[in-house]
């Protein structure tokens, strides 16, 4: 096996958690659309089209709630602002050799989970970064949430109905993901700055939004930790 | 497929991916590398993670105590089988199994 057919199988591999968690939330898609009278073709283009689990959520609430193009196209965008930090955060990783060169397409599927799984997976030092280990995670949890939003668009408004205690477990498995996902890349050192971020999405969700609140959270982290990284040098000196 | 749903879904999915895209362009996280800026970019990871985690359970938030037990078991479940196996994948099926029985159990009990 080539040494690119072996990055491309461990990104499947690496996969494999986003679409237990990905078919079950994109079939609740699937459903809520069908509740709205999107028929199977409409809610399997926005996946394809869009591929953001919670915008494409929000698209439909927006739609219920008879906002305008316009206005559901400003809160959308707003709201997937943060993938711009993404890119630059997993290219911090790759060999100072490595030129993306195919990154316009894998980029496409770089979402919350492929990040927060690809971070893991190089932090843990499971992989070291490559096209071809993106483009295997990328692609299989595209897939999975294709086929999830297409079984649950196709079973219907009624698909969820015969078990609350299924429905509610499959609601869990996000954030279930995010949770061993965060447990798979903790250091000690980390845990002030996931403290902050903390605490700037509580306080952004409850006295803004919940798009506020994400942003807050990872921006403020994040800053956090760039002047941790200024203080340090002045504390080895003082040292 | 209805023009007006096209639209917003074209719109928003060009928006979406020159957000993912540009950045890496652009090399912004190889030119940040030992700087300041590069210290942002590290921080990112565990600070989305948390964030992204807090914001999804923040719904699940009731002010009624055993409205809460189904998400203090799914958490306990992510801790309790990736503390013991040290796997992704079983965390998750675990807290979202745990969570789901829970949440039957005090429905079927009410």
């Amino acid at each position: 096996m080539t040494t690119k057919a072996r990055a491309f199988l461990t990104g499947v591999r690496g996969a494999v958690p986003i679409a237990a968690g990905y078919v079950p939330i994109a079939f609740s898609f699937g459903v809520a659309a069908s509740k709205l009278g999107l028929t199977a073709f409409e809610a399997f283009m926005l996946s394809l089209i869009i591929y953001a689990g919670a915008a494409q959520f929000l698209t439909l609430a927006l739609l219920a709630s008879g906002a305008s193009l316009g206005l559901s196209a400003i809160t959308l965008i707003t709201m997937n602002l943060r993938h711009v930090l993404y890119g630059p955060s997993l290219l911090g990783q790759a060999q100072p050799a490595q030129k993306p060169r195919f990154a316009w397409a894998w980029a496409f599927g770089l979402t919350d989970e492929v990040f927060a799984a690809a971070t893991a997976d190089l932090a843990q030092g499971k992989v070291t970064f490559s096209e071809t280990y993106m483009c295997g995670l990328a692609i299989t949890s595209y897939s999975a949430w294709l086929l999830g939003t297409l079984v649950g668009a196709l079973a219907g408004a009624t698909a969820l109905q015969f078990s609350p205690m299924l429905d509610a477990a499959l609601g869990f498995m996000l954030p279930a993901l995010f949770l061993a996902l965060l447990l798979s890349i903790l250091q000690r050192d980390q845990i002030p700055v996931i403290g902050v971020a903390v605490l700037m999405t509580v306080l952004g969700t409850m006295f803004a939004s919940s798009t506020v609140g994400l942003l807050a959270g990872m921006l403020c982290g994040a800053l956090f930790g760039a002047l941790r990284f200024a203080q340090k040098p002045r504390a080895r000196d003082a040292g | 497929m209805r023009a007006e749903l096209l639209t917003l879904a074209l719109i928003v999915g060009a928006f979406t991916w020159v957000f993912r895209f540009f950045p890496i362009q652009f090399g912004l996280g190889r030119k940040a590398q030992a700087t300041r800026l590069g210290a942002f970019f590290g921080a990112i990871a565990p600070s989305a993670i948390a964030t992204l985690f807090i914001a999804s359970i923040l719904p699940l938030l009731g002010h009624d105590g055993v409205k809460n037990l189904p998400l203090l078991g799914g958490i306990a479940g992510v801790v309790g089988i990736y503390w013991w196996k040290n796997s992704t994948i079983y965390a998750t099926v675990a807290g979202a199994a745990t969570f789901g029985l829970i949440f039957g159990l005090i429905d079927f009990m009410h």
